[in-house]
């Protein structure tokens, strides 16, 4: 027969190994993956519902039955009622008097005052204001009227309708690249993957739009309304103080910046969400 | 000169005045209730108000499913449950009738103005509405008051059951149509504002079959729970063994029905989503991205919970079936499945960070564990938990049964059912896969390109239809525990793990696409539930039992779990009632009537929590007085299984299992 770990020690192996899969197996993992310097640690709220599971799960397996109770408390209560003298009660001594001094220290720990950045939960995708969610981008499928208009500017009276959205098109796609390449590239890099030559100077990094969780999951106009009213636009929840995105209406015409976002999601490779019909 | 445009001055002055208490009257359209918030007033009278209606309208619907299956199979045990789980209704009832009076006066008096607006659209259908309450009180109280006296003619009993909850449904369905309305809202002239579409228009708006097919599940799932954690404090106030067992399977009983409304919810959740989504993307994207991304998490913490405790729950429950020795070994892996699952589960996209940790991280998002926040991972390990649940209940049913007949020598009967049921969800199976292979890019939005992201899930419809074909024939060849091992294993794959990853890439791509995903996904899992129930039925036919179930003999810590569970989902039908309606934000009908009062903002997660605790406080106190109530009247003298026909030698100890193989 193999020797069986005890279940005591059986469930405080798990804990400790849950631990270390958290703390250094996941962040080299990250490191790894993510192509990164140095290793990214799981943040302490996170570690904290993860370890939370870890101690729900092992309290389900053990009060499942009563075998497994008993089994459990075994070495606990011998430890506990063990011997008068020698190592045992000098342990046993020790460990008692560490449970009051571990609660003195966490209140101490809580309460002594010190220097700490505050944690809290940004909100990246907030309420678009009313006035901007209705709005599409004029060059995606350009209307007939706007189409005739670019006919006419470029005199272009020639060839058919479609062939001059076609055109359109391009061009607004040619000049948003360029316009992106000149104003967005620094911060959100060359090829939209968040990493340009200024990123790393942010503690908020500009955003990865590459990554599904950024522009693609918004509609267009949400794209629109960041990048219109930049970082201080938005609302509190969102703390606006940690953005360095830059207000662009100031500088780009509302064209230019359509122009920008068919550019973005092409460059990025993603897709905006669609404004989804009713069925 | 001067004097005159003094006059004229004087004039609009006092015009102004004169007009001011008209205008105001038009502005104040709002009244306080004594100086106390209107807003939040409405809010704890309508949630405590629908915590009331799910409860009366979930638990009929499985009083009369158990007295159904008492009166099929003439055990007088399942009568008595059900008659008990009716007595449970009949404080309630008038509760919610008081409740629902109270918020219509509430509403006209604190918001007379979209009272108004919506009179004018609803006028008609709120007489249908108090006519089928009277209907529905009518056909409960002869449903109630004549069970013994209809006990020879069961089947008129059993029609009024049914009558109640028809009445109930389509109850539920005109309350929901208005509150859809105010999310969704239909037929109005763009212009003005004014309602130009017909009644049924209104009724019938974009939301409203999502929230009925919501709330209905929602319903059954609170029901089952109250009504079990009922059981588990008369439980553990037990004074004999008869009443323990009795109580025990009570409990049983609630958490297993409400297992069957809570199963098949997260699908109804997912539906209703998308639709808000496509209602307004604004409202979508506040609850899953924006300021209600939050309670999501909350929820899902609270949905956990529910889920690990029916399972806990189920595990204890084993220790009292003698034969389940042969499978608590499988119970650690389920655990463990269902523990990670969670981890996922419980991921948020979105982290609180320190500012260190910000730096280190390099933004908002964590590089691998933000994929465990989005959608896609939540719906693939939502999958894999309903059906781990399901092998729990599996494994529960099975514990005290021997081998049952095997296949290949029962009759030809259990061999159309099985070949018909296959059938079935092959040509279900198969005509999604056609569907979605000859689904137009375009009619998603979608550029013609991508039509061929749409194959793989085709495909995999397909060869889940292959695996079907595979099961039958192991089930025909005598090996059927193999083929129900190889249909999970093929479902957990597809739906889980291909599609799971794959729901990445459309994301990205085609994401309007993500719900024909989630439908190929929940199919593919439902076929998996009816495929392996059905198998599991005919391996088990005629088995015998290892040894009679120990009703009555858990250990206390499991009762406290049901109880636990209880709070859980009425804290869970609270937070769901604020995210349903706090997401219209300042609107009474959701961009047409704008809120102008004074609590018009968007409650934070603080304001929230107060409210809805003050909601569940508030509802778990009423109900047990209620109970109290019904324990104290059913005392004595009537119990009903000395009155029903039918076997009552047996009366005191309950049946072996909710089915039992016969
Ligand atoms: C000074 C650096 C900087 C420049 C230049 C810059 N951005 Fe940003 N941008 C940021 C940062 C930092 C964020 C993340 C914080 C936030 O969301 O405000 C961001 C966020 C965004 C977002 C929001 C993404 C999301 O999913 O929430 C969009 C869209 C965006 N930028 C577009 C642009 C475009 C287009 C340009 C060029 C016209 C541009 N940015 C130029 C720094 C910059």
């Amino acid at each position: 027969m193999r020797p069986r770990l005890s279940l005591f020690s059986a469930s405080v192996l798990t804990v400790v190994l849950a631990y270390l899969f958290i703390q250094v197996v996941i962040p080299y993992a990250s490191m790894w993956i993510a192509d990164r310097p140095s290793p990214v640690t799981v943040p302490a709220a996170l570690t904290v519902i993860y370890m939370l599971l870890v101690f729900i799960g092992l309290y389900i397996y053990i009060t499942i039955s009563e075998e497994n109770v008993r089994e459990f408390l075994q070495p606990i209560l011998e430890f506990l009622r063990g011997g008068e003298t020698g190592v045992r009660a000098g342990l046993r001594l020790g460990l008692l008097a560490l449970v009051p001094l571990l609660v003195g220290w966490i209140t101490y720990d809580r309460l002594a005052p010190k220097v700490q950045s505050l944690t809290g939960i940004r909100i990246q995708h907030p309420t678009i204001p009313g006035q901007y969610e209705k709005l599409i981008n004029p060059y995606r499928n350009p209307t007939d009227d706007l189409v005739k208009q670019f006919q006419q500017q470029e005199g272009l009276d020639g060839i058919g309708l479609e062939e001059a959205r076609k055109r359109l098109v391009g061009t607004a796609l040619a000049e948003g690249r360029a316009l992106y390449q000149k104003n967005c590239r620094v911060c959100h890099g060359s090829k939209a993957d968040g990493s340009g030559p200024m990123a790393v100077g942010f503690r908020l990094r500009p955003a990865n739009f590459r990554d599904p969780g950024t522009i693609a999951t918004v509609v267009e106009a949400y794209a629109f309304w960041r990048i219109s009213e930049g970082g201080r636009g938005l609302p509190n929840e969102s703390s606006p103080w940690d953005s360095a995105m830059p207000r662009w209406k100031e500088e780009l015409t509302e064209a230019e910046i359509w122009k920008i976002i068919l550019a973005e999601y092409e460059l990025a490779d993603v897709e905006p969400r669609k404004p989804e019909k009713l069925e | 000169m001067k004097n005159k445009q003094g006059v004229i001055a004087l004039l609009v002055a006092a015009g102004l005045v004169l007009a001011l208490p008209a205008l105001a009257a038009a502005e104040g359209t709002y009244r306080s209730f004594l100086g106390y918030d209107s807003r939040i007033t409405i809010w704890l009278i309508a949630e405590i108000h629908l915590m009331f209606g799910a409860f009366v309208l979930g638990v009929p619907i499985f009083a009369v499913t158990i007295e159904i299956i008492g009166w099929k199979t003439r055990d007088a045990r399942y009568d008595k449950l059900a008659y008990e789980f009716t007595q449970l209704l009949g404080g309630a009832f008038g509760f919610t009738a008081l409740l629902g009076g109270l918020l219509t006066f509430a509403l006209f008096g604190l918001y007379p103005k979209f009272m108004e607006r919506f009179s004018e659209i609803f006028h008609d259908v709120m007489y249908i509405y108090a006519g089928l309450f009277f209907l529905e009180s009518t056909t409960f109280y002869l449903y109630y008051y004549f069970w013994n006296r209809m006990a020879d003619r069961k089947g008129l009993h059993i029609f009024l059951g049914v009558l109640l909850n028809v009445w109930g449904t389509v109850i539920m369905m005109v309350a929901n149509s208005w509150a859809a309305y105010m999310m969704s809202p239909v037929g109005l002239d763009k212009e003005t504002g004014q309602f130009i579409g017909t009644v049924w228009q209104a009724v019938n708006n974009p939301l409203w079959h999502p929230l009925n097919f919501h709330r209905f599940l929602g319903n059954v799932a609170f029901g089952g729970l109250i009504c079990g954690g009922y059981a588990a404090i008369r439980y553990l106030g037990a004074k004999t063994p008869e009443e323990r067992a009795h109580y025990d399977w009570m409990g049983y009983v609630g958490n297993f029905c409400a297992m069957c409304g809570l199963i098949p919810l997260p699908f109804a959740g997912y539906y209703l989503g998308r639709e808000v989504y496509s209602a307004s993307a604004v409202m979508g994207n506040n609850m899953m991205g924006g300021a209600f991304s939050w309670t999501f998490i909350i929820q899902a913490i609270l949905i956990g919970g529910i889920f690990i405790g029916s399972n806990y729950y189920l595990w204890i429950g084993m220790h009292r079936i003698p034969g389940a020795e042969r499978y608590t070994r499988y119970i650690k892996f389920i655990e463990i499945l269902l523990l990670l699952c969670f981890a996922i589960w419980l991921t948020p996209h979105n982290l609180p960070l320190s500012a260190e940790e910000q730096v280190i991280v390099g933004g908002q998002y964590h590089p691998t564990l933000k994929y465990l926040g989005l959608m896609s991972g939540k719906n693939a390990v939502v999958n894999l938990i309903i059906l781990l649940t399901f092998l729990s209940f599996l494994l529960y049913r099975r514990a005290n049964l021997g081998d049952g007949i095997p296949f290949s020598r029962q009759g030809a009967r259990s061999r159309g059912v099985l070949v018909g049921v296959a059938g079935l969800l092959s040509l279900i199976m198969g005509s999604y896969a056609n569907f979605l292979l000859s689904l137009d890019p375009v009619s998603l939005d979608l550029p013609p390109e991508t039509a061929k992201y749409f194959v793989l899930p085709a495909a995999l419809l397909i060869i889940q239809i292959a695996a079907v074909v595979v099961t039958v024939v192991l089930t025909f060849w005598d090996r059927g525990k193999i083929a129900e091992l190889f249909y999970c294993g093929v479902t957990t794959v597809n739906a889980t793990f291909v599609l799971g990853v794959y729901g990445y890439v459309i994301m990205a791509v085609a994401n309007p696409f993500l719900r024909n995903l989630a439908v190929t996904q929940w199919m593919i899992l439902m076929s998996a539930l009816v495929l392996v129930t059905t198998v599991d039925v005919f391996l088990f036919k005629g088995a015998a039992q290892v040894g009679e179930m120990n009703w009555g003999k858990m250990p206390l810590r499991s009762q406290y779990v049901l109880i636990a569970v209880c709070v859980f989902i009425v804290m869970l039908i609270g937070l769901m009632g604020f995210i349903r309606s706090g997401l219209r934000e300042d609107w009474h009908i959701y961009a047409i009537l704008q809120d102008a009062s004074e609590g018009s903002w968007t409650p934070d997660n603080a304001v929230m929590a107060k409210v809805v605790s003050a909601c569940v406080l508030v509802f778990l106190a009423a109900i047990s007085f209620l109970f109290w109530l019904t324990g104290a009247g059913a005392k004595k003298p009537e119990s009903p299984e000395q009155l029903v026909k039918g076997d009552t030698s047996k009366a005191a100890s309950p049946p072996e299992l909710l089915v039992t193989p016969k």
